[in-house]
C-alpha cells in the first residue's frame, strides 16, 4: 500500500482539532479555536460547535494528562478565543433587547413533535441505500469502541466520535431553540449543513470494515461477498442521489419559467421580475416618492411564508440603476412572526433622493371592498390619481368586465396598459 | 461474451461513453428535456462533469489492471484527483448559480438589507435577531460585484467550493481508494436535500463551509 507523500496542497497537514488530537501542537489548537469562533456569528446555532470545542479541551487536558499548570492555563486562554467574542457579542444583545438572540414569540411545538420533525427531516433527506450504509457504521462504530484491545487500529475513533456528539450536541441545540421560541420549523435547512459530516462518518466506517478483517471478527464468513454488498450499497445509493438531483434540476426548470414564480430558480430569467423591474425604475425616474400599497390576495405558489411585499421589495433590491441605498424601519418579519412588514427605502438615482414607502394592508377578498380601499388611500395620502399595479391572479380579471365597473362609480379611469404580458397590469384613476 | 472477459473492456467502454457525453455536451445540452426555452445549460456542465467522471473512472480501472508503477503513481497523485474534482463540481456550481440567479426568502431580503447598509451607509447594526457575518460578507463581495443578489450567489458558489474541496481532503487521509472517494464527492454533490440550502441567498453555505473547516481544516 502506497501511502501519498506528494500533494500540491497542504492537503495532509490540514486537521486542525483532528491534528492537535494527534499531535498536540498547540498551533493546530490555536487555528482551529479561531476558525469555531466564527461559526456562531455565522448561525448562532453554531453555539453548538463552540460547546464541543470547550468539551474536547476538557477532555484533552484530563486524557493527556497535561499536569504542567503553565500548559493548563495556557490550553484555557487559547479556548477563550472561540467563545469569548460571540459571548461579548451575545451580552450586547442582552444590553440592547433583554434577550440574547433577539425577541421572538413564545413557541407552539412540544419537544415530541419538534422530535417528530427531526426524524421526519432524516427519513425524507436521506435515502434508504445511504441509511443503511449509515447504521453499518455506527454498528462498527460500537464494535470497535468497545473493543479497542482487540483491535489494534483505532485512529479512525476520534473523528467518528467528535461527529457523532456535534451531530447530539447540534440536534439538541435545535430541538431547544425551536421548543422555546417561534422559529422556522424544523426542515431541511437545519440539518443540511451537518451532511458533509454524515457523509465523512459514513466514509470512515465503510472504509475501516473494507480495508479491515473486522467483519470477519464479528462473525462474517465470507468477506468478499460483504464487501461487494456495501460496495453495491454505495453505488446504489449514489444511483438514488442522482435520480433525486435530476427530479429537483427538472421541478427548477419547470418552474423558473412559470411567469408567477420568478424567483424558484433566480431572478434574472422571470418575466415577471424583469417587467415589474423595469416597471419600477420608470415610476421612480418621474417620481421623488412613490407609495407602494400592496393588498392582493396572491401567494406565490413555491414559498407559504413569501408574502407579495417580499416580491416588490425583491424588485427593488435588484435595480441596477439605484446607486444609493438607505433603509429605514426594516421589519423582515410577517405575521407568522406577529410583526407588520412595512418599510420605507430611500435611494438616490443620478443624485435625485427618491423614497419607496410600502404599506402592507389586509387582504381585499372582492372588487367592491378594493374600490372603498382605493378611496380610503387616495383621501389618506391627498392623492389625485392613483395608479394600480393588478395581478391578474385569483382577484380581479381585467376585461371580464369586473373590476374596471367597479371602479368607475368613484374613479375616472386614465389608462390601461400591459407591464406584463402575463399577469401585471398598470391601471391609473382619478378622482 | 468473449469482450465481457476482456480485462480492460469496462474501462475501456466507460472512457468511450464518457468521451461521447463529454464531447456531446460540448455541443449539445445533452439532457435537457423538450419544450422548455433556451437558458444557461447547468446540464450541459454537468453533463461535461458527468462524462469526465467517467473518463477518470475508466482510466483508474485500465491503471488497475496495468502494471504496478502505474498503479502507484495513480495513488500518489489521489488528492490532487479528488480535489480537481471538487474545485471543477464545485466551478459548475458556482456558473450556475451566478448565471441562473439566487433565490430569495424573507431571510434573505433581511441579510441583503443589512449588507446594503454595510456597504453604502457603513452601518454594521444587524440587530440581536440576526448573527453579523453572513451581511459582512455579502458587503465585502459587494466591492467585485455590487448587486447584493450577484455577492450572494457568489458565496453560495465559494462555499460549495469550499466545501467539497476540505471534503476531498479529509476523504484522502482516511482512505487510497481513489474510486470510493470519487463516489463519495459526486454523492455529495448529487444530492438534492444538500444543494437546496445553496439555492437561496441564506447564512447556510458559508455555516457549512465552517463546520467542516473547524473540524478538519
Amino acid at each position: 500500500m502506497v501511502r501519498t507523500s506528494v500533494c500540491i496542497h497542504p492537503g495532509s497537514r490540514a486537521f486542525f482539532v483532528i491534528k492537535h488530537y494527534e499531535k498536540q501542537r498547540t498551533r493546530d489548537y490555536f487555528y482551529a479555536s479561531l476558525i469555531i469562533a466564527l461559526a456562531p456569528f455565522i448561525r448562532y446555532i453554531g453555539l453548538a460547535l463552540v460547546a464541543l470545542f470547550l468539551g474536547y479541551t476538557i477532555y484533552f487536558i484530563f486524557a493527556f494528562r497535561v499536569n504542567k499548570r503553565s500548559s493548563v492555563v495556557k490550553y484555557l486562554l487559547l479556548s477563550t478565543i472561540s467563545f469569548l467574542p460571540i459571548g461579548l457579542y451575545l451580552l450586547r444583545n442582552y444590553r440592547d433587547t433583554g434577550t440574547l438572540t433577539g425577541e421572538r414569540l413564545p413557541a407552539n411545538l412540544t419537544i415530541f413533535g419538534n422530535l417528530n420533525s427531526v426524524l421526519e427531516v432524516f427519513v425524507q433527506d436521506i435515502n434508504l441505500y445511504f441509511r443503511i450504509l449509515f447504521l453499518i457504521s455506527v454498528i462498527f462504530y460500537v464494535i470497535i469502541l468497545f473493543n479497542k484491545n482487540r483491535i489494534g487500529n483505532t485512529k479512525n475513533i476520534f473523528p467518528s466520535s467528535f461527529i457523532l456528539i456535534l451531530f447530539f450536541l447540534y440536534t439538541c441545540f435545535i430541538l431547544y431553540t425551536t421548543t422555546q421560541a417561534k422559529v422556522d420549523p424544523i426542515g431541511t435547512r437545519y440539518f443540511a449543513p451537518l451532511y458533509p459530516l454524515l457523509l465523512i462518518f459514513t466514509f470512515i466506517g465503510l472504509e475501516t470494515i473494507l480495508s479491515s478483517e473486522l467483519p470477519e471478527l464479528v462473525g462474517f464468513s465470507n468477506i468478499r461477498l460483504f464487501r461487494i454488498g456495501i460496495l453495491s450499497l454505495i453505488c446504489i445509493s449514489l444511483l438514488a442521489n442522482i435520480i433525486g438531483f435530476n427530479a429537483w434540476l427538472d421541478n427548477i426548470s419547470k418552474n423558473r419559467f412559470v411567469p408567477v414564480s420568478h424567483t424558484e430558480a433566480g431572478f434574472n430569467l422571470s418575466p415577471t421580475s424583469l417587467n415589474l423591474n423595469k416597471y419600477f425604475h420608470r415610476i421612480l425616474e418621474l417620481q421623488d416618492q412613490i407609495h407602494v400599497v400592496v393588498s392582493m390576495d396572491f401567494q406565490l405558489p413555491y414559498d407559504k411564508y413569501f408574502g407579495p411585499d417580499m416580491f416588490y421589495r425583491e424588485s427593488i433590491l435588484r435595480s441596477y440603476s439605484t446607486n444609493r441605498f438607505a433603509f429605514g424601519d426594516i421589519q423582515v418579519y410577517d405575521d407568522y412572526w406577529g410583526t407588520i412588514r412595512d418599510f420605507s427605502l430611500s435611494m438616490q438615482i443620478d443624485g435625485d433622493p427618491k423614497l419607496i414607502k410600502y404599506h402592507n394592508t389586509p387582504r381585499i377578498r372582492n372588487d367592491l371592498q378594493l374600490a372603498l380601499y382605493l378611496i380610503e388611500i387616495t383621501e389618506e395620502y391627498n392623492a389625485d390619481n392613483i395608479t394600480l399595479i393588478v395581478h391578474n391572479e385569483n382577484l380581479v380579471f381585467i376585461g371580464d368586465d369586473v373590476l374596471l365597473p367597479t371602479i368607475d362609480e368613484h374613479f375616472d379611469l386614465v389608462s390601461l396598459e400591459s407591464i406584463d404580458p402575463y399577469h401585471v397590469y398598470e391601471l391609473t384613476i382619478s378622482k | 461474451m468473449k469482450l465481457l472477459r476482456d480485462k480492460n473492456f469496462i474501462s475501456r467502454s466507460l472512457i468511450l461513453t464518457g468521451s461521447i457525453i463529454l464531447l456531446f455536451s460540448l455541443s449539445v445540452d445533452t439532457f435537457k428535456g423538450g419544450g422548455q426555452p433556451a437558458s444557461f445549460g447547468f446540464r450541459q456542465v454537468i453533463g461535461m462533469v458527468l462524462g469526465f467522471l467517467l473518463v477518470c473512472c475508466g482510466t483508474i480501472f485500465f491503471l488497475r489492471n496495468s502494471d504496478s508503477s502505474l498503479r502507484e503513481r495513480i495513488q500518489t497523485h489521489k488528492t490532487s484527483l479528488a480535489v480537481f474534482m471538487a474545485v471543477a463540481l464545485g466551478l459548475s456550481w458556482l456558473l450556475y448559480i451566478y448565471n441562473a440567479g439566487i433565490r430569495f426568502s424573507p431571510d434573505s431580503v433581511a441579510y441583503q438589507s443589512f449588507a446594503l447598509k454595510m456597504h453604502h451607509i457603513a452601518d454594521f447594526d444587524t440587530g440581536a435577531t440576526w448573527p453579523p457575518l453572513y451581511p459582512i460578507l455579502i458587503h465585502i463581495v459587494m466591492y467585485i460585484q455590487r448587486f447584493p443578489a450577484g455577492a450572494a450567489a457568489i458565496i453560495s458558489g465559494l462555499s460549495m467550493i469550499g466545501v467539497l474541496t476540505i471534503f476531498a481532503l479529509i476523504l484522502c487521509k482516511y482512505s487510497n481508494d481513489v474510486a470510493l472517494i470519487i463516489v463519495f464527492i459526486a454523492s455529495l454533490f448529487f444530492w438534492d436535500k444538500f444543494l437546496y440550502i445553496y439555492t437561496p441567498a441564506w447564512s447556510e453555505p458559508p455555516f457549512a463551509f465552517i463546520l467542516v473547516l473547524a473540524l478538519f481544516l
